[in-house]
């Protein structure tokens, strides 16, 4: 029988480090990046040149209200917009608000989603259906009339322009944690009644212990796989709601109120500047998105 | 010696689409520190039943009744006791370990959770002791599941029990997908394991390293405990029928065994209550055998069989 000498494998225990070749991204993976990266670029970078009035206060000689909606000019890249604000750095801000926005939104679901679900999955009977009934109750309420009516009760007490961002944050993160809670209960269904769970519990370890170390390796790919989705859902909510006029309010630009101009047939005719930039943006990003998501959809199959 | 575990009446019935199915049926037993128990029996008798009682990780369609009492406290959480307590060996290597994390994590968890002073290094050396003695290399604590065989996988799962120090280790079929020399190997490691004063109960169906290696031997059969004794002793006078089954079963090289004929036939379920379960197998068997009543045995060991009722000293 062969020995080995105790000293002698722990060094080796030391030194060797686990050779796997990782796989390269696919092509869907590589464009989504890219996109987003320049984007992203766009949005941190412009900004920071100097000319942060433009977005906000009138440029124009004149100074009057009137609508005058310039055309690209070597002044203004992109043109401006009715009351004279230069489109370009408009777009760089609104970006920011709205990618901030979405970040934000899609962060606090995924926490809420994680801890309900985390515990209605893990453990189960009484606990697990009251939860979920929760989850369908607030699933129930409808979202539009929701954020009309958040609107409606902000403009009553007139609150400051970050205030309104946040608490629309809030609003729709508190109703839309639903979706993630039922897909990481139903993964974790799935997970807890393997053989290593219980392997795990013989061992002696907590149940928190065995959810964070054991399950969530086990699930994070599926649900890596949804968030890109639902990042370009919640950015084109917000455009909506922008559009709508029900998101971030004037003179802060995002790039749903940007849309607004959109609601004048007589700019849609003459003055395409003011809303196909901010149009070619969003498409872009949602885009970039999706190609996130499909491509890691793509990887994760190929994995299995 | 002192008593360490004590089944007090204690049964397991699983409810199922055809109805009540009995699997461990009103066990007596008291075990003692550094017992090396082997419990044989016929696949689909209660043993793996057992040891889910044991860690207490019982199906939602299970029913329990009576106690498991461990160091003269009842076990009604055994999740207090669970890892440095009482170890348990699952049954499946393949399974038993999470297909996304590397097996260093895995079993360093364990030593974590129970051993919070331990630093890194310690720890280390620790699972590389163990592992050697096991003969592994330490290379594999670096690698994924997916990446080792099955026997590798089983010989870190009984090392990792292991380096707990347990009190009791419970191992669900060790050995299965071992070769011959390392089930030597381990079951040795057990043995010596068990003469330092720890106990362990071993579930088998080999047969002949459970004589060898154990100290005492149980047979089940239907979820009862047939016949309890040390092993050496049964092995020479085996008294109830079925063990004496079992016994003659064993492969011999150089003789013409006869088989005796006990191997057709299905446990019937009214003789849970009273009668012998063997009653429809066994060839010995007397018209009393399928309605006697059973009482339950208390003493060290037994033989749970009609024709030896009236001996006193087992």
């Amino acid at each position: 029988m062969k020995k080995i000498h105790s000293n002698n494998y722990y060094s080796k225990l030391k030194k060797d480090k686990n050779k796997i070749k990782k796989e390269k991204l696919n092509l869907k993976l590589k464009i989504g990046f890219l996109l987003l990266f320049f984007v992203l670029l766009f949005v941190i970078i412009v900004p920071m040149t100097d000319k942060v009035k433009d977005i906000q206060y009138f440029t124009n000689e004149n100074g009057s209200s009137r609508l005058v909606y310039d055309f690209p000019s070597f002044k203004h890249l992109l043109g401006t917009d009715a009351h004279g604000r230069d489109i370009f750095y408009r777009l760089a801000f609104g970006g920011r608000v709205t990618l901030a926005f979405t970040f934000v939104i899609v962060l606090s679901e995924l926490f809420l989603g994680f801890i309900i679900g985390s515990v209605a999955g893990f453990t189960g009977g009484f606990i697990d259906r009251i939860l979920m009934q929760i989850t369908d109750m607030f699933n129930c309420i409808p979202f539009l009339p929701l954020m009309m009516l958040t609107a409606g009760i902000m403009d009553r007490f007139n609150p400051g322009d970050f205030q309104r961002i946040v608490i629309l944050c809030v609003v729709y993160s508190v109703f839309g944690w639903t979706g993630f809670a039922r897909l990481i209960r139903g993964e974790i269904l799935n997970v807890k009644n393997k053989d290593f769970i219980a392997a795990a519990k013989t061992s002696g370890l907590s149940n928190i212990r065995i959810v964070v170390n054991h399950i969530y390796p086990v699930i994070f790919p599926q649900i890596i796989a949804v968030i890109p989705f639902h990042f370009a859902r919640v950015m084109l909510t917000e455009s909506a709601l922008g559009f709508l006029g029900l998101g971030i309010r004037y003179p802060n630009p995002s790039w749903g109120n940007m849309l607004d101009a959109m609601r004048n047939l007589f700019v849609i005719k003459n003055y395409p500047f003011a809303y196909i930039p901010v149009a070619i943006l969003i498409l872009i990003t949602t885009s970039a998105f999706w190609l996130l998501g499909e491509g890691a959809k793509e990887k994760l199959q190929k994995n299995k | 010696m002192e008593e360490i575990l004590k089944f007090k009446n204690f049964s397991m019935a699983y409810n199922t689409n055809k109805g009540k199915l009995i699997a461990v049926n009103k066990i007596n037993l008291s075990i003692f520190k550094g017992d090396y128990i082997a419990i044989i029996g016929e696949s689909g008798c209660g043993k793996s039943s057992l040891v889910t009682g044991i860690s207490g990780l019982i199906p939602k369609n299970c029913e329990v009744s009576g106690e498991i009492e461990y160091n003269k406290s009842s076990i009604k959480n055994p999740d207090k006791f669970l890892g440095k307590d009482i170890s348990i060996i699952m049954q499946e290597p393949m399974n038993a370990f999470n297909p996304t994390i590397k097996i260093l994590k895995q079993t360093e968890e364990g030593l974590k959770k129970h051993y919070p002073f331990m630093t890194k290094e310690e720890r280390l050396k620790r699972m590389a002791f163990f592992l050697n003695k096991f003969y592994l290399e330490g290379d594999v604590l670096r690698k994924y599941p997916f990446q080792l065989s099955g026997g590798i996988k089983q010989r870190i799962l009984i090392a990792s029990s292991m380096m707990l120090n347990p009190k009791i280790i419970v191992a669900d079929e060790p050995t299965a997908s071992l070769d011959l020399d390392n089930v030597k190997n381990v079951l040795n490691i057990f043995k010596i394991y068990a003469e330092s004063g720890n106990t362990v109960i071993l579930i088998t169906h080999d047969i002949l390293n459970a004589f060898k290696f154990a100290s005492k031997v149980a047979v089940m059969y239907a979820g009862e405990i047939v016949e309890y004794k040390p092993s050496g002793e049964m092995f020479k006078n085996p008294e109830h029928p079925y063990t004496k089954a079992l016994i003659s079963c064993l492969p011999a090289v150089n003789k013409n065994k006869k088989f005796l004929p006990v191997v057709d036939g299905t446990v019937e379920e009214r003789y849970f209550e009273s009668g012998c379960p063997f009653y429809n197998r066994c060839p010995l068997k007397k018209e009393e055998c399928g309605s006697y009543f059973k009482e339950p045995l208390f003493n060290e060991y037994f033989v749970s069989c009609y024709l030896y009722k009236q001996r006193k000293d087992l």
